[in-house]
């Protein structure tokens, strides 16, 4: 999928130009580099976090790692990283950021009150909320935080962490990204959450002491 | 049009190129489209990355991503057992397809792959005679039919300040341009580099400390 058909929406350069076209070109050309400029930030994200997410960190403090690269660049208002218990019915909360720093929130049973993670983990794949209304129709559970100061994200994008055949029956965790914004995370910026949210599955669970699959221990 | 029309145009003349040379909405457009092809390359080889498969698969599903936009001769992925004192390549493409290299002896071999290992860092040779002077050794294919990559790029797999230890494998890309791959290039083949490496030691059942 390219991501912009930049070369046809914009045609050939103008040659000599009178001065409209200068003012055209001018235009296009600071679209471009507002393109440059926003293809960089993803760039930088994702190397970044190829750089960071090292194996022998906790989930904490990889997801630490991963927002504060995130936080800036993606303007968020509320960043999490879920990790489910199945067996015991319990999601767990490494790292739950809002208000402008870490807090500490409690595990809640899984079935009693799946909120938008559970929604994430049974479906096994990202799940995107536009609105806080469309937040409220898939069960959001709101935190201490956002009841009492009222201050709720609009967009909230949940990637489920170890979704797929390879990984096993569940995902074993959500990241989540929410911003203040509706609609705040275009699809190209869901493509690049997510790619993020598959790097910080790969870190979660790597073991640099575990042979190659294959290879004679 | 009046004074601020001239303001405009006296504001873009001093960018205006000179004939024969790229403008500079051309070159802001190639540098988009570089970066276009660099983000779906990434998004492509983490989306493709799975844990438990084989080396080889995965470096296969790699490659087929790579070959085209970096325009690759060669590719190989090494994986060197201390223990054994073995280095395998578990995949080696040259020549449009996937040739039988034999495991070496990896005391006795002293490439540039080698090279990377010891070092624990990515090197570049951007022409042969470069490579040359680095101690590269060439495959048979390569010496038979003189068709010799310019440019060389090395990773190692599992280097970094998580790994413990010794990196345990090699990804290689070559080209036959000469200084085929730029910086930018270059960063975003060790970011691949480094999401095969922990593709490759992701362990799916590993168990979480929670609560």
């Amino acid at each position: 999928m390219g991501l912009f058909n930049f070369g046809k929406a914009k045609g050939p350069a103008p040659g000599p130009a009178a001065g409209p076209d200068l003012v055209r070109e001018q235009g296009q050309m600071e679209d471009l580099r507002e393109l440059v400029r926003h293809m960089d930030e993803d760039r930088a994200l994702l190397i970044g976090a190829l750089q960071k997410l090292q194996p022998g960190l906790s989930p904490e403090e990889l997801a630490s790692a991963l927002f504060d690269l995130c936080f800036r660049p993606l303007g968020l208002a509320a960043f999490f990283l879920a990790l489910a218990d199945w067996e015991a019915d319990a999601l767990h909360f490494p790292l739950y950021h809002e208000g402008g720093r870490s807090r500490p929130r409690p595990w809640r049973r899984l079935s009693e009150s799946p909120g938008l993670t559970g929604q994430t983990l049974s479906q096994a794949q990202p799940l995107y909320v536009r609105t806080l209304e469309e937040g409220k129709a898939f069960g959001v559970v709101l935190s201490e935080v956002e009841k009492e100061s009222g201050l709720v994200p609009q967009s909230w994008y949940g990637v489920p962490l170890g979704a797929g055949l390879a990984w096993g029956t569940r995902p074993f965790g959500v990241v989540s990204f929410q911003s203040f914004q509706p609609d705040a995370f275009t699809g190209s910026r869901r493509g690049l959450m997510q790619a993020l949210g598959e790097v910080l599955a790969f870190a979660i669970k790597a073991d640099p002491e575990r042979p190659l699959v294959g290879q004679r221990p | 049009m009046g004074f601020d029309w001239f303001k405009r145009r006296d504001a873009v003349l001093p960018d205006r190129e000179r004939p024969g040379e790229p403008s500079q909405i051309e070159r802001l457009r190639a540098e988009v489209r570089e970066r276009d092809q660099d983000r779906r390359l990434a998004l492509e080889v983490l989306g493709i990355l799975k844990p438990s498969l084989e080396p080889r698969v995965l470096a296969e599903s790699i490659r087929n991503a790579c070959e085209g936009p970096l325009g690759l001769a060669t590719f190989y992925m090494a994986i060197v057992d201390y223990g054994r004192d073995q280095l395998s390549f578990p995949l080696y493409c040259e020549g449009g397809k996937a040739r039988m290299v034999a495991p070496r002896v990896f005391s006795e071999f002293g490439g540039l792959t080698t090279r990377v290992l010891v070092e624990k860092r990515s090197l570049y040779f951007a022409e042969k005679s470069l490579q040359d002077d680095a101690g590269a050794a060439y495959t048979d294919a390569e010496r038979i039919t003189g068709l010799i990559p310019e440019s060389w790029y090395g990773l190692p797999l599992g280097a970094g300040p998580g790994w413990p230890g010794r990196p345990f494998g090699v990804l290689s890309f070559q080209a036959f341009a000469k200084d085929a791959f730029s910086p930018a290039r270059r960063e975003i083949m060790d970011a691949i580099g480094a999401a095969l490496a922990l593709a490759l030691k992701t362990d799916p059942e590993r168990t979480l400390r929670l609560g």
